[in-house]
């Protein structure tokens, strides 16, 4: 396993249209980069040229049949983690934002394809700058499923599982629990266990926490699954006392989502 | 929507009700045709 800076990005076909500018060469040796996105890195493009996103790239080796896991930190008030990640052919690429009131984002690759894997640290708001720590990590095995990711997938009994070593049922992703997203997909299963291990069924989509991001809906998973037409999950929710009242962000309560 | 509303959910709540929505949607130009039918369905339950 090998983990360095990209020192020219001209090479990466894909990210030598994406950025901008090349990235100076950092020399940072192992996973843990400490870093900043400042005004002079490259960018990535965004719906206003004055307010691009800054970012700094990094390279991975991953073996075949290795696992990619990358955590990007904020720790800056102004900077909200965005990390993506880009296949050696340049034909994937994994995105993701950060996880709720955590302050951190976080991409698995499973399955890795062998090869240079480059790296992404980057802001979800256009020309925010800010400190960050990046941790890369090549894998030999996968971690394990998130409860996220499992609610997701509707995995019933994965999830059982999960939720008896889980220290904290509610923990937003992407601005949501896992019951939301359970919800949403429709898996009533999943949504009952995740409801007998005491997930709140009135939690909101991102509730203001230390990194509080003026679109969070405010949505119970009531609301989102009212909006997603899933009416067996509306049944379940509502016997387990989902609150027919409860406004999200826009004053919407869950029978407009319904409509 | 029909579980919502046999549980109590009340169709006049909210800054902008789901009576005011569903008359609405049914009856904008920018709703696809297809789509219009269940929002004048939904409006018609609403009104009961």
């Amino acid at each position: 396993m090998l983990i360095r800076p990209v020192a020219l990005l001209g090479a990466l076909p894909l990210l030598g249209a994406l950025l901008a500018a090349a990235v100076p060469a950092a020399l940072a040796q192992t996973q843990e980069h400490y870093a900043d996105l400042t005004e002079d890195d490259a960018t990535l493009p965004s719906g206003n040229p004055d307010y691009p996103y800054y970012t700094d790239a990094y390279e991975a080796e991953v073996a075949a049949g290795q696992a990619l896991e990358v955590v990007l930190a904020s720790l800056s008030q102004y900077m909200v983690p965005r990390v993506l990640v880009v296949s050696p052919s340049a034909d994937t690429l994994a995105n993701a934002r950060y996880l709720g009131s955590t302050g951190l984002a976080r991409v698995v690759v499973r399955e890795a394809d062998a090869g240079t894997w480059t790296v992404l640290a980057s802001s979800a708001d256009g020309g925010a700058t800010g400190n960050y720590s990046l941790t890369i990590s090549v894998l030999d095995e996968a971690p394990a499923a998130t409860l996220h990711e499992l609610a997701v997938e509707g995995d019933a009994e994965a999830l059982a599982t999960a939720l008896e070593d889980a220290e904290y049922v509610d923990l937003p992703e992407n601005h949501r629990t896992p019951l939301m997203f359970a919800a949403q997909g429709g898996h009533v299963e999943a949504v009952e266990v995740l409801l007998a291990a005491g997930a709140d069924v009135n939690a909101v989509a991102g509730r203001p926490g230390p990194m509080y991001r003026p679109e969070m809906t405010l949505d119970t998973s009531l609301h989102i699954a009212a909006e997603a037409g899933q009416n067996a999950v509306v049944a379940v929710l509502l016997a387990a006392g989902a609150d027919l009242t409860a406004e999200n962000a826009y004053g919407t309560p869950p029978l407009v989502a319904a409509v | 929507m029909q579980r919502l509303l046999d549980a109590g959910a009340d169709p006049d709540a909210g800054e902008e009700t789901a009576r005011e929505v569903a008359a609405n949607m049914a009856d904008a130009d920018w709703v696809e045709e297809a789509k219009k039918p269940g929002y004048a369905a939904i409006n018609a339950l609403l009104n009961g």
